[in-house]
């Protein structure tokens, strides 16, 4: 059973690490809660779906058209809300909520549950073996790619000159504003490239967990979990807390053998820490 | 004031006791008991019943939710089909909506508005069992200015309860939907009845949704009624009492997503049928994806409630439920156990609609009202009287039932906690195959089920040589 634990929480934590990439780098570098964050899992994934069921395109086509709508609403979002509301929180907050619930709901009225929508991700259908262990092979896949995409940000902010420009200002808005930044084109870059992990996710993860035009705000939930727990906006402190609290709730349901506890556990466990460590277990206000 | 000027006119005059009177007195008295009597014989008898005014039906549900809106339009439906055919002893039904967005306060307040301010007599709420609760309170102090029957398909037992405490304050309240007992140990034994017997296997693995519902399931129930005691066994002593042997039990949290522990701890226990007491609160969808990819696969996944109940529940798993065992409800070939169940699945479907359990009840129930105020009027009395409908509703079986026989479809039952709920309906299990594939695989020997049906028709309609393992689906 110690072995399952193990291997659960090594599948859990890198779940919810696929899950709160994104909004960290969000929040690391515009310094903003991003409440519009659950639409980047949706649009991936019906908009796979329209374009291939609907339009009939090819469904590796549709994928990549699906995140390039992404991208044109990210920069959308970021010209009309963000730009305009970034020196009004309480507004921008409200307004994000606002093209979130607006997104959720056309999606609904397109595409309600009942449409039986279904993407033909799973690549792995079945079991794994490891050893004398048998592991759900989709979420090896779904571990190795968030690990994978959290690698390849850590290196995009360590090594490249964008990276790094994106760290400063992370850092210091003035500072970086005196060194002549593009906050403009930073800032959509930013929101572009966080949009990717997120839609990554969802297209793995939807033939292991319900897809429906609600599923968004419970991925949300996670991410804020995690983001929180990790210090909101630091990286380090994202992957921590991902694979602490997966280790929790495996530790819960396997080692105690109470799986009906588990998310109970991790909530309580996450509130402890935070009263001890209110800034998150990295207690660091950078993206790295 | 009619008597005065008579008696003063018949007795004259008065002497001691003895009443003397003249002929013209006598022959104005003979004419006036005449007409006194043919009067009441007019109107106790020759008279007409009262003419039917008007019914008004008020729907209260949450539209944006497709489930929600399926079982509001199912009551619709009915409605259309009453009005087409001429109404209700001639009077064409009104309807209206709210949407209660599925809130308790959302409830409240539509229902406030339909009873008081559109005059609604009939309520229908598709809601949780909490606002039933609660529109019955409230209901309570507004029956006796504006009567109306309120009507729920939901599985609280406080709702059948409170009637059966408290009839005066109550009575207006009904759960169009089967008894708890019922819906927890009667069909559940029907189904481990199947397990045992026509499966033939030994090891079960319980997991139950940990809602209000369930408690019976989950802990047994003993309650004291005025028409005596109700018992109700935990669902692992009925298969245990079915030779069962549970080798896992555990609760799921409502809203959960991580199944794989629970399906793990089954496949490690050595289970080899998975029950899951579920409804619309456990993500059966997510349930089953991870199953089908999970260490788990190889053992039979049976759903209660949720949305296992729609054909459309293959496209949402993207055919991950192949091999999973379920009502399905939704199936235009379902067996017919009345003359109205093909028929109107076959309308939903035209309407774009899915079928679950309780579409099928809220349509009835529409159709059950009109029955008791056909009842009422064919008796003689004022259909107009929402407690001559009320005491119909608790006499007459609803004709067109579409899920129930016409005898099993009454809500009057005052035993095992049945009064103003259906009795049992013994659904049967189906094994999703393939793409619009699913097969009866219930035994037609299954007791349970002979209680309803005839072997005749069980005989025809199931089939549990049809089916496989879930690696045998998988395989071919």
């Amino acid at each position: 059973m110690y072995e399952l634990t193990l291997v659960y929480a090594f599948l859990f934590g890198s779940l919810y690490l696929g899950i709160a990439l994104g909004l960290s780098i969000i929040t690391g570098v515009l310094r903003i809660f991003y409440i519009a964050y659950p639409i980047l899992f949706l649009i991936p994934a019906y908009g796979t779906w329209m374009f291939w069921r609907d339009l009939g395109l090819p469904f590796e086509l549709s994928i990549i058209l699906s995140f390039a709508l992404v991208f044109a609403l990210s920069a959308i979002i970021y010209r009309f809300v963000t730009r305009r509301f970034l020196e009004a929180e309480d507004y921008m907050l409200a307004a994000f909520l606002l093209t979130f619930l607006v997104a959720e709901e056309i999606i609904n009225l397109a595409y309600p549950e009942t449409a039986g929508v279904y993407l033909p991700t799973l690549l792995f259908p079945g079991t794994i073996d490891v050893g004398s262990l048998r592991i759900p092979g989709q979420f090896l896949l779904i571990s190795a790619v968030s690990i994978a995409m959290t690698i390849l940000y850590i290196v995009f902010f360590t090594k490249t000159k964008t990276g790094l420009i994106m760290r400063a200002i992370s850092q210091s808005y003035p500072a970086s504003r005196i060194m002549g930044i593009n906050f403009d084109s930073m800032f959509v870059l930013a929101m572009i490239i966080a949009s990717i992990p997120p839609g990554v996710v969802m297209l793995l993860l939807s033939p292991v967990w319900a897809l429906n035009p609600h599923i968004g705000w419970t991925l949300f939930a996670y991410g804020i979990m995690v983001a929180v727990l990790g210090g909101l906006g630091n990286l380090k402190g994202t992957i921590m807390a991902a694979y602490v609290i997966g280790f929790i709730y495996s530790a819960v349901a396997f080692a105690l053998g109470q799986p009906r506890l588990s998310g109970l556990v991790c909530l309580v466990i996450v509130v402890v820490i935070l009263a001890l460590k209110p800034r998150g277990l990295a207690r660091a206000e950078t993206i790295w | 004031m009619v008597f005065l000027p008579i008696k003063k006119f018949i007795y004259y005059p008065i002497r001691k006791t003895e009443l003397v009177m003249s002929r013209g007195a006598l022959a104005a008295l003979v004419v006036l008991i005449v007409v006194i009597v043919g009067l009441g014989v007019y109107l106790s008898i020759g008279r007409p019943a009262p003419e039917l005014q008007s019914v008004r039906i008020a729907l209260l549900y949450d539209p944006t939710n497709p489930v929600l809106n399926a079982q509001g339009e199912a009551a619709k439906l009915a409605i259309e089909e009453i009005n087409a055919g001429g109404g209700i002893l001639g009077v064409k039904v009104e309807v209206r909506s709210w949407n209660t967005m599925r809130t308790t306060e959302g409830a409240l307040a539509a229902y406030r508005e339909a009873v008081v301010d559109w005059g609604a007599q009939y309520v229908i709420l598709e809601g949780v069992s909490e606002e039933m609760l609660a529109l019955m309170e409230e209901g309570k102090t507004l029956y006796p200015q504006y009567p109306h029957v309120l009507m729920y398909c939901g599985m609280a037992g406080d709702v059948t309860m409170k009637v059966m405490e408290n009839y005066d304050k109550y009575k207006f309240a009904f759960r169009i939907f089967d008894a708890d007992y019922d819906a927890n140990v009667a069909r559940p034994a029907a189904i481990f009845w199947d397990v045992k017997n026509s499966l033939g296997l030994n090891k079960i693995a319980i997991l139950i949704e940990d809602a209000a519902w369930t408690r019976g399931a989950r802990e047994g129930l003993r309650v004291e009624t005025k028409y005596g005691t109700i018992v109700q066994k935990p669902l692992r002593e009925i298969a245990k009492d079915m030779g069962l042997e549970v080798v896992y039990e555990e609760k799921i949290p409502v809203g959960c997503k991580e199944f794989l522990p629970y399906l793990e701890a089954a496949q490690a226990k050595g289970a080899e049928y998975i029950f899951v007491l579920s409804s619309w609160y456990t993500d059966c969808t997510t349930l089953t994806k991870q199953w089908a990819t999970s260490t788990a696969r190889d053992i039979y996944l049976a759903l209660y409630g949720g949305p296992n109940h729609w054909m459309a529940f293959w496209g949402m798993t993207g055919g991950a439920a192949l091999g999973v065992l379920s009502g399905v409800f939704d199936f235009e070939n379902y067996p017919p156990v009345s003359p109205y169940t093909q028929d109107f699945i076959k309308k939903m479907h035209e309407k774009g609609l899915r079928v679950d359990m309780s579409a099928h009840y809220y349509y009835s129930a529409v159709y059950h009202i009109k029955d008791a105020i056909e009842y009422v009027h064919d008796q003689g009395k004022d259909p107009n009287d929402i407690n001559e409908v009320i005491k119909a509703l608790e006499k007459v079986p609803c004709r067109e039932h579409t899920m129930l026989p016409a005898e099993k479809a009454v809500l009057g039952l005052k035993e095992n906690a049945r009064f103003h709920s259906y009795p049992a309906c013994q659904a049967f299990f189906f094994q999703f195959q393939g793409p619009n594939n699913v097969v009866l695989v219930s035994s037609p020997d299954n007791p349970y089920l002979r209680m309803q049906y005839s072997a005749d028709f069980l005989r025809q309609y199931c089939h549990p040589e049809l089916l496989k393992t879930p690696a045998q689906l998988r395989g071919s």
